[in-house]
């Protein structure tokens, strides 16, 4: 018989299975301190999906996603899933991620979410971050914990295709040293970090930052200076 | 009895958060007064950080004099004992051919390892003083200079820091360094005694190195020095 399991979850969930057939999960907490970012530090746009992914094998498999955000976070809300698609996860962890389902291509400053579906039946995304938090057992009940909100830098850029940027060319411009990046994604935010020697960087207040773009091309400027200066560019955290 | 593996937290098992970062990119600023410059070279290609940079790449024109063929400012390549030249113009770097060598030889023969040195050469000597900016890729600092044998070397100081010098190798009876300075020169050979300084014996060691400062050494062997490594001068 065909049996569905409820997960309950906010933010910062992971799903715990508490015996054979059910999943029973409570939490203390409901809201993240903070709003979920994408990877170039803007807030999430309302509707962005949420989902239950199923990590085995060092794959990353969809079980259940819904278009949740508001106004920046993940509201209370109630999976119900198949328990074969629970069964195919054996051996391997469920967490719940964010998905980044922006569409560039229908426009650039990333405000508009994608209305492609893949052949699951969930949005085509550019990357997904997993949120975090503690679970606690007691008895067959989970509780979980608020954890922390999504950030800049908690997208699994690899398993996303990006690449690290590379600078293809530097000039001297008036008081100006402008680098011109190659290898970007209008889906990651990208900055100038310097450093007075080769090995003691730092993104310093007021350092050029940067969406990347679409033909992967962008340029960070920073203040020039006597003497020696050392720069490199990096994904925003 | 079926069970799945117990999560706790969602640090899960895709690869965790990480920065993205490029290469390391260097910037330096040159203040000269002279009309002719020695500029080290401590970078390397931006397109592969592992390979010798081109001089055309190595040095912005930003601010540099721009005039005809006679009064614009040059870059100077030792190359076999001879010197490939690049003239600038408006729209950039431009080789210039010579009764040897065509353009297209100039612009592919101009790369400079890190740890060599160029000649910058502006129309007349600037007053009150001219910048020069250089770049490049940074990953891997140089600490040394090749030495080929046999035949003059123009290297220079590639660390960020004034710096004394060692030879991997025995000098050769007739090896010469030459210190350019403001216009003059500081002449140091190698004999019986060791490196003599205007008849006075001299201890290599002792010479500092600013930054960026570069000199020439003249091998008179096959199978004398082969480096001259840098390293910072304490304070």
């Amino acid at each position: 018989m065909k049996k569905t399991i409820a997960v309950l979850f906010a933010i910062a969930s992971a799903v715990v299975f508490a015996g054979m057939n059910d999943v029973l999960v409570s939490f203390n907490s409901l809201y993240t301190p903070d709003t979920d970012k994408y990877a170039d530090g803007t807030t999430v746009l309302d509707g962005e999906w949420y989902a239950l992914v199923c990590i085995k094998d060092g794959k990353a498999d969809i079980v259940d996603a819904a278009s949740l955000a508001k106004d920046g976070r993940c509201p209370r809300y109630v999976f119900t899933i198949d328990e074969s698609k629970l069964d195919a996860c054996a051996g391997g962890v469920l967490g719940v991620y964010l998905l980044d389902t922006r569409d560039f291509s229908a426009d650039p400053s990333g405000k508009k979410r994608t209305e492609n579906l893949g052949e699951n039946g969930y949005p085509v995304y550019n990357a997904m971050a997993a949120t975090k938090g503690e679970m606690k057992r007691t008895g067959n009940f989970a509780s979980a914990t608020a954890g922390t909100s999504v950030s800049a830098g908690s997208y699994d850029l690899a398993s996303a295709g990006v690449k690290s940027p590379k600078v293809t060319s530097i000039d001297v411009s008036g008081d100006e040293v402008v680098v011109t990046v190659s290898d970007t994604v209008p889906f990651v935010g990208y900055t100038l970090e310097s450093g007075d020697g080769a090995f003691n960087f730092m993104v310093l207040p007021g350092a050029d930052t940067s969406n990347g773009n679409a033909t992967g091309v962008i340029t960070l400027k920073a203040p020039k200076k006597d003497g020696a200066q050392f720069f490199k560019v990096s994904s925003i955290k | 009895m079926k069970k799945l593996l117990l999560i706790a937290g969602v640090a899960v098992a895709l690869a965790a958060s990480a920065e993205y970062t490029s290469q390391t990119i260097g910037v330096t600023k040159i203040t000269t007064t002279n009309r002719n410059t020695i500029v080290a070279v401590p970078f390397a290609s931006l397109t592969n950080g592992t390979a010798a940079i081109s001089a055309n790449d190595l040095v912005c024109t930003n601010g540099l004099p721009i005039g005809t063929t006679t009064a614009t400012t040059q870059l100077l390549v030792f190359k076999n004992d001879g010197y490939l030249t690049w003239e600038l113009a408006p729209e950039g770097w431009v080789p210039v051919p010579n009764g040897s060598h065509t353009a297209d030889y100039v612009s592919a023969n101009s790369t400079i390892a890190s740890g060599g040195a160029i000649w910058v050469v502006l129309p007349s000597a600037p007053n009150p003083s001219q910048d020069i900016y250089i770049y490049g890729d940074f990953t891997t600092e140089p600490t040394q200079s090749s030495i080929a044998p046999g035949v003059a070397n123009l290297i220079a100081n590639p660390l960020q820091s004034d710096a004394t010098v060692a030879l991997s190798g025995t000098p050769a009876k007739g090896d010469v360094i030459i210190i350019p300075t403001d216009g003059a020169a500081e002449s140091y050979s190698y004999g019986r005694g060791g490196w003599v300084n205007n008849g006075v014996s001299f201890d290599l060691a002792s010479i500092t190195v600013k930054v960026g400062q570069g000199f020439w050494y003249v091998s008179k062997s096959t199978t004398g020095v082969t480096k001259v490594t840098w390293s910072a001068k304490s304070n």
